[in-house]
């Protein structure tokens, strides 16, 4: 990837990014501040000594600008960054305990900052009115961003009276088993209602005991933690050794292992520590295990003494309270068929997946189906054809392949996938939607982001190198689980970006010149921020400037500042590359949404605001609106919206793939009044995919799919309304000109459709249906088995709409190859035989209860097998059989029920 | 007919006759025809303050003594066309090189010169423009545009299925709506009997290309049927004809499922009609062109000229005034009356290079408002072969927002509120519609952010359009009674359309 950037300062005093006026800050929390102001001492003095002295102070405060601001809180992991108070005003910073701990230490034996096993904490207590306070101790291992409570205290911890002092002791042991070297612990006071904590200094904790033998390699810690159940589900597993490895016998002798088969890892070794990381998410809930094997040398070629093996357990899944999940009785397979055709395009699970995800409960099938991963090998399963889940893990690896001669295309055609080709952003997102082995749930996401949510075009100026990395970029970041606001931040910094809005050319010295076109947009577009309203105004730092005028605040401040914040961003020509300077940024820190935005140069500033801007008001209330409005839903009443909004306002982390694991389970969207329109990439990508037996057939009969969406006045990566996304659902549905198209296309131009047998690339391929339609026991293919299986394929309702006038069409095709009318009448074929007909004409009624009961074969003939093998008259036999499933597959596509899914 | 309305009538028609047209009407057309609203949407805030602009002083103004408002303007301005802030000669060079200098209304203004035709439909009192008009207070282009199309200042900006005004006067009026645009805008939607946040579309005609509007036949396909069989194509036509017949009944307007019912009764019923009738039944007096394609529609020199390669920048405009064109021609067929057309053309928001030769907005103002572009070209052939059509048909432009007063860095303009708004048609009063450059302006426009202060609500001028093609529909198609729906810069400026 071609992206420059700067990375975070580290080593500077850096302003937090929240700025609060002093008394709101006060009125605004629900902790009433104790007395306890001091001032901070006025020569130089580090962090360290300085909390060191002061462990009960939380809050430091300075008079900056002629208002107060907290300088930090010790509890924020940027207070890690603060290594001194050297900037602080002489005699106008204050630090403040809110705590009623006015002491608490740890008296435990150590060395250094380093500890083991028990540690014991000694506390005293001040000001309670009260003499039944609890204590409880919370640890972090990632400097703060997150505690997890201890259940291993004992001692002084119930029924702590006034005034007291007490010793509790933190078994750490039983927590945390390997080396940790930034643990901070909290201890907290339940008391009155309310929580009061005491934060101590990062220290280190060895508990790990590692091996220890004479000879070979010996483990001094390993990570995540041996016997931990609560690993994330993308760990990062390394192995520390006391001594330099053989790096030869690293590969084959370190392993993760799950259910007894190798997880695909990318390994690296480096000082002495080896590092797995998994390539795709692990199981929730499942257990899995790390094995060290005797090939395992160090460096003098010495041998692992005895096979070692380390366990851990991924979490549980996370799911919503707040979203109601789908009553297991509901959770069949039509509800797994709708969640495949709206989240992944159809998929190309087999049946027997799709039996087993409705055995599963809703979010474990949920958590397989729907996976940020380029690969779901239940989702899509790989072909041998082309093996494309090897070589395509992104459009420029899928782009480097498809035009070797190894790939699957054939050589004219090779040209077309170039990142150079004209039309190879689209060309190439088809082939990634539309071929087995590559998930197109993952590129569904890909869509939505790249076409509506954060809409890239090629008609102003980007060019598909930089559209087609901007593609990749983006799904990267969902690949490597990034929060949702780091991944929008990260996009919004990108070169295409800069193109589409021309923010390029911004330049900021000492004035701002440029545009402030994305400067709103990544407001309105990236976040639903769209600056009518925000409760928390008042407490914004130039609120007394606008008064009650935040539209005016929005347009002076917000967007103003934002398009400063978007200034020296260099962009290499037509390649995804960027600068991001300093000369010709505005270094300094902006307000933007009421707080303190830093960054040296635009990237910093972009990534630390989109942490802010997904917090805001208007983006809680806009943003999961907008992603199911477009993925699943164009009917949602209030109470919908009201409880799809408090789920994603109660994820402290916006996690995009969690909130729509647990929508996709939901009664929401199980729900008979959700309507969700196909677009026209939906339907005829979906269509497509249904269709799709194998990957080489689908080379040739696929190709179509293009000038089909063409036909549809749709285009991927030149979305309709530009950043703005593109064809709705609604626009879709409102079009009698797509509905002729398909029409045109399943009736008149079918001679792509139809094709049930070709060569492709020297090979010969066949439409083979027979492989995947349900067969009876005695070896037949009957109609109504099947017709009801290709309905539930392709519309997924359980049979709900398939009533007897569709169903007289469908039997027809498969028992004749021909309409039904003429299936009844073949001297009067113009007859529209009604539904009354249908039950109640004694004739008609006859004849469609005949075709289906029939199987795949002309009417008055004995059945015949539908792989007709000895008993086969000719290939030609089981063609038409093939072809007149086809006709029953295009029959089907233009019915309504192709063009809209309910949710039940 | 009064005196006034005659002799506008009589001027219009003058323009129509510079292209060497012959006769006013051809038996083969309708004579017939209802009060029509062809309604241009301009998506992404278009700059009419670049298209309408004052005269650069004639001397240089001295120093202190730049605060008129022409001064103003071109300074503000300096970025957008590249020339040095106070260069008064390169204000008056870009002026004559660029602008013709016309007075209406008594006001004296630049217009763009590649905006000939609308030029000349000012000057011949056809065309309204209505200044300081305003819509959503957001500048939020999706939301706005929402707000724009739906008639009601209290869209919000989730509500993208409520109808829109121009589908309400369509079905107020018992007539359809011809949507002429590569989509269908919200502006198209018909009101939903039950759920005000829904629509409902068998009013509309999806009409974005009418030489191929029926559904594929062939009767080829059934020629050789017989006992031993049919083509699949005309299996799969039958099937799907007889099915949809038989099915029709059985799905109520409220089902998700029942706009595919209408798009395919709609298209069976009318597609072959319409595709007949166009291909043999009109008779343009500017001759007709066969066209190459497979569907060998004959197709009116006038918009043959107009469609060839280069001669518009978005030849997809081009297409749906032809679209619309012979959307009128079928005016007389079953159920294809129609009083509302919906059109529209994207591409405004210039945030850069706004006065770009090429990539600008100059190019789209051509091909809406040039001579033999996209709207002459339609009053020509309507003048031609639909006088009717043409003495009953207006055009209201206009966009979601308008822009800052002030240009930006990056030779564009960035996202306003208030703009303009131009109703065209013989049966306007032409003339200019509140302050088309107001002093207020001067001094804001050297500060940041300014935009057009808002002083009539567009619904205002689309309620008084709607009263105007159905009598007393105005105050039904548009229920938002707000103070900001009812702003109005003065009473005159309800006077741009005739009775």
């Amino acid at each position: 990837m071609g992206v420059l950037f700067y990375k975070l300062r580290t080593n500077s005093v850096s302003r937090l990014f929240v700025f609060f006026t002093l008394i709101c800050f006060f009125v605004g929390t629900k902790h009433t501040y104790q007395p306890g102001w001091s001032m901070i001492p006025g020569q130089s003095i580090s962090m360290t000594e300085f909390t060191s002295a002061h462990p009960e102070v939380d809050r430091i405060f300075e008079f900056y600008q002629d208002q107060w601001i907290v300088w930090s809180s010790i509890n924020h992991p940027q207070f890690q960054n603060l290594l001194s108070l050297d900037d602080m005003s002489v005699n106008k910073a204050y630090w403040v305990h809110s705590s009623i701990f006015t002491q608490s230490f740890i008296v435990s034996q150590h060395t250094g900052d380093t500890y083991k096993d028990d540690i014991q904490i000694r506390y005293s207590l001040n000001d309670l009115k009260a003499s039944n306070v609890q204590l409880l101790l919370q640890y972090s291992l990632n400097g703060g961003l997150s505690y997890q409570q201890s259940p291993s205290i004992s001692g002084d911890i119930l029924n702590v009276v006034n005034n007291s002092s007490g010793t509790l002791t933190w078994h750490s042991g039983s927590d945390i088993q390997t080396n940790e070297d930034n643990v901070i612990i909290k201890i907290l006071a339940s008391y009155n209602n309310k929580q009061y904590e005491a934060l101590f200094s990062p220290i280190q904790i060895q508990n790990f005991q590692g091996t220890n033998f004479s000879s070979g390699p010996n483990v001094q810690s390993v990570s995540p933690t041996p016997n931990s159940s609560n690993v994330s589900s993308k760990p990062l597993i390394t192995i520390v050794f006391k001594e330099d490895l053989d790096q030869a016998s690293i590969l084959n002798n370190i392993r993760l292992i799950h259910n007894d088969k190798l997880v695909n890892t990318s390994m690296s070794y480096d000082n002495k520590t080896v590092s797995l990381q998994v390539l795709t998410e692990l199981s929730y809930n499942s257990d899995y295990r790390i094995q060290l094997d005797t090939g395992l040398m160090d460096y003098q070629l010495q041998p692992l003494e005895q096979r070692l093996i380390y366990h851990f357990k991924v979490k549980s899944y996370d799911g919503f309270s707040e979203i109601p999940m789908i009553p297991a009785e509901q959770w069949d397979q039509a509800a797994v068929r709708k969640v495949l055709h709206t989240f992944s395009f159809g998929g190309f699970a087999s049946d027997s997946q799709i039996e087993e995800w409705a055995k599963m409960t809703p979010i474990q099938a949920s958590e397989e189906i729907l996976r940020m991963d380029p690969i779901n090998t239940r989702l899509s399963p790989a072909d041998d054809y082309d093996g494309l889940d090897k070589r395509a893990q992104s459009l420029q690896s899928l782009s480097a392949f498809l035009q070797t001669e190894f790939g699957p295309i054939k050589s004219t055609n090779r040209s077309y996938y170039q990142t150079t080709n004209w039309n190879g952003p689209e060309n190439l997102f088809l082939i990634a939607a539309t071929k087995r082995g590559l998930n197109p749930f993952f590129h569904r996401i890909g869509l939505m982001e790249t076409n509506y949510h954060m809409a890239v075009n090629q008609n102003v100026g980007v060019s598909t190198k930089q559209l087609i990395s901007y593609y990749d970029d983006v799904m990267v970041q969902h690949q490597a689980a990034q929060p949702y606001q780091d991944v929008l931040g990260h996009m919004a910094a990108s070169p295409a970006i800069a193109v589409q809005y021309n923010h390029r050319r911004n330049r900021f010295n000492g004035t701002f010149s440029g545009n402030e076109d994305f400067a709103r947009e990544f407001h309105q577009l990236f976040f639903g921020i769209l600056g009518k309203e925000d409760q928390q105004f008042a407490t914004y730092p130039s609120y007394p400037s606008y008064q009650d005028d935040y539209q005016k605040y929005h347009e002076n401040v917000t967007i103003r500042n934002t398009a400063r914040a978007l200034t020296d961003m260099e962009v290499d020509g037509d390649n995804y590359s960027i600068r991001y300077g300093e000369s010709n940024h505005h270094t300094s820190s902006l307000e933007i949404i009421g707080q303190s935005v830093n960054g040296n140069q635009a990237y910093e500033k972009l990534l630390n605001l989109a942490r802010q801007a997904i917090h805001h008001e208007e983006s809680e209330k806009n943003l999961p609106l907008l992603i199911i409005r477009h993925l699943a839903d164009d009917n949602m009443d209030q109470e919908t919206q009201n409880t799809i909004v408090e789920a994603w306002k109660k994820m402290d982390e916006k996690s995009l793939i969690q909130f729509l694991r647990n929508y996709a389970v939901s009664t929401l969207f199980h729900n008979s009044k959700r309507v969700k329109y196909w677009t026209s990439f939906e339907r005829n990508i979906m269509i497509n995919n249904l269709s799709n037996l194998n990957n080489l057939s689908n080379y040739d009969r696929g190709a179509i799919i293009s000038s089909n969406l063409s036909n549809e006045d749709v285009s991927v990566f030149r979305p309709s309304h530009d950043v703005f996304g593109g064809q709705t659902s609604i626009e879709a549905a409102s079009s009698g000109a797509i509905f002729q198209a398909a029409h045109d296309y399943n009736v008149s131009r079918t001679w792509s459709s139809l094709r049930v047998h070709g060569e492709y690339n020297n090979q010969n391929w066949t439409q083979d249906w027979s492989k995947v339609i349900p067969r009876r026991d005695d070896g037949r293919y009957y109609v109504k088995d099947v017709a009801e299986w290709l309905w539930n394929r392709y519309v997924a309702d359980n049979l709900k709409n398939f009533g007897e006038l569709e169903r007289a069409q469908v039997y027809a095709f498969l028992a004749t190859g021909d309409d039904f009318s003429r299936a009844v009448n073949i001297e009067n074929t113009n007859v529209v035989y009604s539904l009354d007909e249908i039950r109640n004409n004694d004739l008609v009624h006859q004849i469609y209860t005949d075709l289906s009961n029939s199987t795949m074969n002309t009417l008055g003939n004995p059945a015949l097998p539908f792989n007709c093998e000895s008993r086969c008259s000719s290939d030609e036999e089981q063609e038409t059989d093939n072809r007149r499933i086809q006709l029953a597959v295009n029959f089907i596509s233009i019915t309504p029920f192709m063009f809209v899914q309910e949710g039940r | 007919m009064n005196r006034r309305t005659f002799i506008k009538s009589t001027l219009g028609f003058g323009l129509y006759h510079l292209s060497g047209a012959s006769n006013f009407s051809h038996a083969a057309f309708p004579t017939q025809f209802n009060k029509t609203v062809l309604h241009i949407m301009l998506e992404g805030g278009p700059d009419f303050r670049h298209l309408i602009v004052p005269v650069p002083p004639s001397t240089d103004p001295s120093p202190g003594s730049e605060d008129n408002y022409a001064s103003a303007w071109w300074k503000s301005r300096s970025s957008l066309i590249e020339i040095e802030e106070g260069n008064w000669s390169q204000y008056r060079n870009y002026f004559s090189q660029h602008y013709d200098q016309i007075t209406v209304s008594g006001k004296t203004f630049g217009i763009l010169k590649v905006a000939g035709f609308l030029k000349e439909l000012l000057t011949s009192n056809q065309a309204a423009y209505i200044c300081n008009v305003i819509g959503s207070k957001n500048r939020n282009h999706s939301h706005s545009q929402l707000i724009w199309e739906s008639g009601s200042l209290s869209t919000g900006s989730h509500d993208a299925s409520v109808s829109g005004w121009g589908g309400r006067l369509a079905v107020l009026s018992n007539k359809k709506l011809l949507s002429v645009s590569s989509r269908v805008k919200l502006f198209a939607n018909g009101p939903h009997a039950t759920n005000p946040q829904d629509h409902e579309n068998s009013h509309v005609i999806s009409a974005s290309n009418m030489e191929n509007i029926a559904l594929a036949y062939n009767a080829s396909w059934f020629e050789n049927e017989n006992q031993w069989g049919i083509s699949d194509q005309g299996a799969m036509y039958r099937a799907v004809k007889n099915y949809y017949e038989a099915k029709r009944e059985s799905i109520p307007p409220s089902s998700p499922y029942y706009q595919f019912m209408v798009h395919e009764k709609n298209l069976r019923e009318f597609g072959q009609l319409v595709d007949s009738h166009l291909t043999t039944g009109i008779d343009p007096a500017s001759g007709y062109v066969t066209n190459n394609s497979s569907y060998q529609k004959r197709r009116p020199v006038l918009f043959d000229n107009l469609l060839k390669s280069g001669v518009l920048r978005n030849r997809g405009f081009g297409r749906q005034m032809l679209n619309a064109y012979y959307g009128l021609a079928c005016n007389d067929l079953p159920n294809l009356a129609s009083n509302v057309i919906s059109a529209n053309y994207g591409g405004w928001d210039s945030h850069k290079f706004e006065h770009n030769s090429n990539s600008g907005i100059i190019p789209k103002i051509e091909d809406i408002f040039g001579v033999d572009k996209g709207l002459h070209t339609l009053f020509k052939a309507l003048g031609e072969d639909m006088p009717n059509a043409l003495s009953q048909l207006t055009i209201v432009i206009g966009g979601e927002f308008g822009r800052q007063l002030r240009s930006n860095g990056d030779d564009g303009t960035d996202h306003g509120r208030g703009n303009g708004m131009f109703v065209l048609g013989p049966a306007v009063n032409g003339g200019i519609y509140g302050d088309l450059f107001p002093d207020s302006e001067i001094e804001r426009m050297s500060q940041f952010n300014q935009d057009i202060e808002g002083k009539t609500s567009v619904i205002q001028v689309c309620k008084r359009i709607c009263d105007w093609a159905q009598a007393d529909s105005g105050s039904q198609v548009f229920t938002d009674s707000s103070s900001d729906a009812n702003l109005l810069e003065s009473d005159q400026i309800l006077n741009f359309l005739t009775t």
